[in-house]
């Protein structure tokens, strides 16, 4: 009986595939004539926006969501590479190139990219992340602009000049910047000792912007192979939302990127990070903590596991906004805080959930150990209400909803979430959230937060002050 | 038939304009109602906003508008604080208030499907704040360990040291939140005073944006706040700017840095001055973006700082002109005299054709971004109420530009960019710099304040 069906199935399949070949051919043909490459599918999303996903030959992904009643549009490129590429040694290289690919290439002189961008009124920057890098540049809606977005964003993925003085030039920049959010910032320095103690094995225990070592001592050598290996089409996904010509548009992509050949990505190795057996904690004294503080995190899984939406919705009943557990009995009621957040991030891998407390003037950070601790330990044994839940998937709602406001804010969320497998996770987001019930954030808490799995970094001021009795 | 003639008054009352997506009315109560409508996402914002705000602090109780503000949130006649912040949870609802100096907005969000609930919680808060005597003390002791808390963050206090100082005496000098000495000082007669003062029909105005019906919100605000006192209008007196005279010196000191923050300016222009457009040129090529001379100067050329940018602020009067980098410790006298003598470049030659070009054309194109979402069209409609700018102000924008020429432009930095006196703030570890100075020349009023002073 099990054969028949696994033969029935089989059936079905081979039907089922020669189905995609033929449609998939026939979108092809009708695809070629315009733009060279496969438009994969179409859908409806947010009120008035429509979505279509691409694929150029090279291995190019492109999102293009049209939204007609916007008078711009944001065009994202996502690569594929983060700090997770990283090898030891060798960390803020995926940031370094941040900065990088705003300098020479073999069509543009030192600084045109930005005059260019500037003349057309377009906003640019980038962002590295420990899963991708973004580049981006809003524009007012015109097709001379897209035109022009899209040959300087294809000649950057392809052309650039790296040489030795832009590097020595840029490694001072880099200094600055960590600097300036990690060495003289309190929360910077307390995140990177965080994340370092926490991870043993993954490159998620290092820093973004790097270590300061490895900034001083990353080479040409260095940038031109991480430049090759991950600066190509088949490690991107362009994401244009807003207000365009989608035909004109799939033809100049056509026409800039599909002359870049794809690059051999080397296959992703990474090490496993081992559970966790033993509560970690570490004490930094800083000058410049004025009160005492701390972090918490605990191991979690990666994005698409089914507790993430649990867990996330555990951090909004813990510490999200006034009526929250932790903000309510810390910052309220007691005075002991004068701020609690609780939260995790969306990654491939494994992942952190993470609580902070800065607690006021006088008040030791045992205090905030102790009610934290008593309330996770409260809700692993006498879970939720219904009530609380409510109010806190209502709260994520709203700030889902926030996020998408601007052309660039859904870009941000069909990138990232293509980044980590499937766009369309970023317009039912909710639907996954909305199933998450009592039960399952009381069994999250049970098997997360526990002790042998808690990371801690604790700020202490430097000059102990003697406290009021 | 009562229906009926509310109907009738607000159709009468409405039409004041309507374009570019947004419709600007007077309610039948008095104030204007600014919406826009945008139904791609089901939320919607509601907006009160008061036209004065933290410049009618007493100079003894600076922060009293924050406070009395806050106290909003704090409780009503028929709601206690944890009421009110359960009711708006449960409706995936926030209500955020802003006291700034010359407007306090107070803007909520929600679900469009909670609208009605919400708006019955936004009103109450805003009608009948209940001002509890534990909530004020509860709320002054926040304050107050927020303002330490503060002092971490080295960029906010150099830039707080800076308008503190360059404004001495003056409202902009104020802090919004205060000081640790005055929020002490702050009772609960002096907020409802200042609440009865300032919370009046006659001082406000609303806005609406998101999915909604212009229409129906101007009928459900005009029902929520029908009993809004009247009140009367207020006008600010302001003194006259302070003056800086040669260069004066604050360093701030603080333990440990191995990183500065320079911040360095006099007073500027106020928002309607003929000026302004030429000058949002100059500064725009100065130090508005990547570009600009500041960042191409400092940054990419020398890698002594990851940002130097410039601003100035235009507000009812003249606000401040600043520029600021953080370099490195080792680099910052040398950042220093940079950033001066670029300045005195600027002062004395103005900008180029290029630079010209180029920072003219961005502003121009770059326009679309001031409005390109319902909620930027109202903020800045409500932007161009508080600070007295014409209604065509957003019409005109663009066409203004257009018609700025170089030579107006280099007259105008001429006019208004000053070199010679400048107050510098810079947040350091003290001892290593007071004596690398020197070349500002033995005039130069230099001064030490600890990062910890009030």
């Amino acid at each position: 009986m099990v054969n028949f069906i696994k033969k029935q199935w089989l059936f079905v399949s081979f039907l089922i595939l020669i189905l995609m070949i033929v449609v998939g051919v026939f979108v092809m043909r009708k695809q070629e004539k315009t733009s060279g490459g496969v438009m994969l599918e179409t859908i409806k999303a947010w009120g008035n926006v429509t979505i279509e996903r691409h694929k150029l030959k090279n291995g190019l992904e492109i999102l293009l969501a049209l939204k007609p009643d916007s008078p711009t549009f944001a065009y994202y490129t996502w690569f594929h590479v983060g700090s997770r590429n990283e090898k030891e040694g060798k960390t803020g290289i995926a940031h370094f190139f941040e900065h990088l690919l705003f300098k020479e290439t073999k069509n543009l002189k030192e600084g045109e990219f930005d005059r260019i961008m500037e003349m057309n009124g377009a906003s640019t920057n980038a962002s590295t992340w420990v899963d991708w890098t973004n580049y981006y540049a809003v524009l007012p809606s015109d097709e001379d602009k897209m035109e022009l977005v899209i040959r300087l964003e294809a000649d950057r993925m392809a052309n650039m000049i790296l040489n030795e003085k832009q590097i020595n030039s840029e490694r001072e920049v880099i200094k600055n910047e960590r600097r300036f959010r990690v060495d003289n910032d309190v929360d910077g320095s307390m995140n990177e000792a965080l994340d370092r103690l926490a991870f043993e094995k993954h490159p998620y225990g290092q820093p973004v912007i790097g270590w300061m070592k490895d900034i001083e001592n990353l080479n040409l050598e260095d940038c031109i192979y991480f430049y090759k290996t991950y600066y190509a089409p088949n490690s991107a996904t362009l994401v244009i939302v807003g207000n365009f010509n989608k035909q004109k548009t799939l033809e100049w992509i056509d026409k800039y990127y599909s002359p870049i050949p794809s690059s051999v990505i080397p296959k992703e190795e990474l090490p496993e990070e081992p559970p966790q057996a033993k509560a970690k904690k570490l004490v930094l004294r800083r000058d410049d903590i004025e009160d005492e503080k701390a972090l918490y995190a605990y191991h979690i899984p990666h994005y698409a596991h089914p507790d993430i939406p649990p867990l996330e919705i555990l951090g909004e009943m813990l510490a999200g906004g006034e009526g929250s557990r932790l903000y309510k009995l810390m910052v309220i009621d007691q005075e002991i805080a004068t701020q609690v957040s609780a939260g995790l991030n969306h990654l491939k891998d494994p992942t952190l959930f993470q609580i902070s407390a800065s607690m006021r003037k006088n008040q030791p950070i045992q205090k905030s150990h102790n009610r934290i601790f008593a309330e996770i330990k409260k809700i692993q044994e006498e879970g939720v209400s219904q009530k609380e839940l409510n109010r806190a998937k209502n709260r994520f709602e709203m700030d889902y909803y926030h996020s998408l406001e601007t052309v660039s804010g859904k870009a941000r969320a069909l990138g990232q979430y293509e980044i980590l497998g499937n766009y369309k996770e970023a317009i039912h987001l909710m639907r996954r959230y909305q199933g998450v019930t009592v039960e399952d954030i009381q069994r999250v808490a049970k098997m997360y937060l526990q002790e042998p799995n808690r990371t801690m970094i604790v700020g202490l001021p430097k000059k102990v002050k003697k406290r009021r009795k | 038939m009562k229906n009926f003639f509310f109907i009738i008054c607000l159709f009468i009352s409405s039409f004041a304009y309507a374009r570019g997506g947004v419709t600007v009315k007077t309610l039948e109560t008095g104030q204007k109602l600014i919406v826009s409508e945008d139904k791609s996402l089901p939320v919607c914002y509601l907006y009160m906003v008061l036209k004065n705000g933290a410049i009618w602090d007493p100079k003894e109780l600076e922060g009293l508008t924050s406070i009395t503000s806050e106290m909003l949130m704090r409780g009503t006649t028929t709601r206690t604080r944890e009421q009110i912040r359960d009711e708006l949870d449960i409706l995936g609802a926030e209500i955020d208030i802003e006291a700034g100096q010359e407007g306090i907005t107070i803007v909520g969000q929600t679900l469009t499907r909670n609208l009605d609930p919400f708006l019955a919680i936004f009103s109450d808060v805003i009608l009948h704040p209940s001002f509890d005597s534990k909530e004020l003390a509860k709320l002054k002791r926040e304050v107050i360990s927020q303002l330490k808390q503060m002092r971490e963050n080295d960029q906010a206090l150099v830039g707080r040291f800076f308008i503190r100082s360059l404004f001495k005496g003056h409202p902009y000098g104020m802090s919004s939140d205060g000081k640790e000495s005055t929020v002490q000082k702050i009772t609960e007669n002096k907020v409802k005073d200042f609440y009865r003062k300032l919370f009046v029909g006659n001082n406000a105005l609303f806005a609406a944006s998101g999915d909604l019906n212009e229409f129906e919100i101007s009928k459900k605000i005009t029902q929520a706040f029908k009993d809004l006192p009247k009140g009367k209008s207020v006008s600010f007196q302001y003194p006259p700017s302070p003056i800086v005279k040669g260069k004066e010196i604050i360093l701030i000191d603080k333990p440990a840095r191995t990183q500065t923050q320079i911040m360095i300016g006099h007073v500027g222009i106020q928002v309607l001055d003929p000026d302004y457009f030429p000058l949002l040129i100059a500064n725009n090529a100065f130090g508005g973006g990547f570009t600009a001379r500041l960042m191409q100067e400092v940054r990419v050329k020398r890698g002594w700082s990851y940002g130097s940018y410039s601003w100035f602020r235009a507000r009812k009067t003249p606000g401040e002109f600043a520029m600021m980098a953080f370099p490195g410790t080792k680099d910052t006298v040398e950042t220093l005299k940079l950033m001066l003598s670029l300045y005195e470049d600027y002062a004395a030659k103005g900008i180029t054709q290029e630079e010209f070009n180029l920072s003219k054309n961005n502003l121009i194109n770059e326009f679309p971004f001031k409005i390109d979402t319902a909620r930027k069209k109202v903020s800045q409609l409500i932007l161009m109420e508080l600070m007295g700018l014409p209604s065509d102000y957003l019409d005109t924008y663009r066409k203004r530009l257009e018609k700025v020429t170089l030579e107006e432009v280099n007259q105008a930095i001429q006019k208004h960019a000053d070199s010679k006196n400048l107050f510098i703030a810079i947040l350091c570890t003290a001892k290593e710099f007071k004596n690398k100075l020197t070349f500002l020349g033995k005039d130069t009023k230099i001064t030490i304040k600890k990062y910890t002073d009030d």
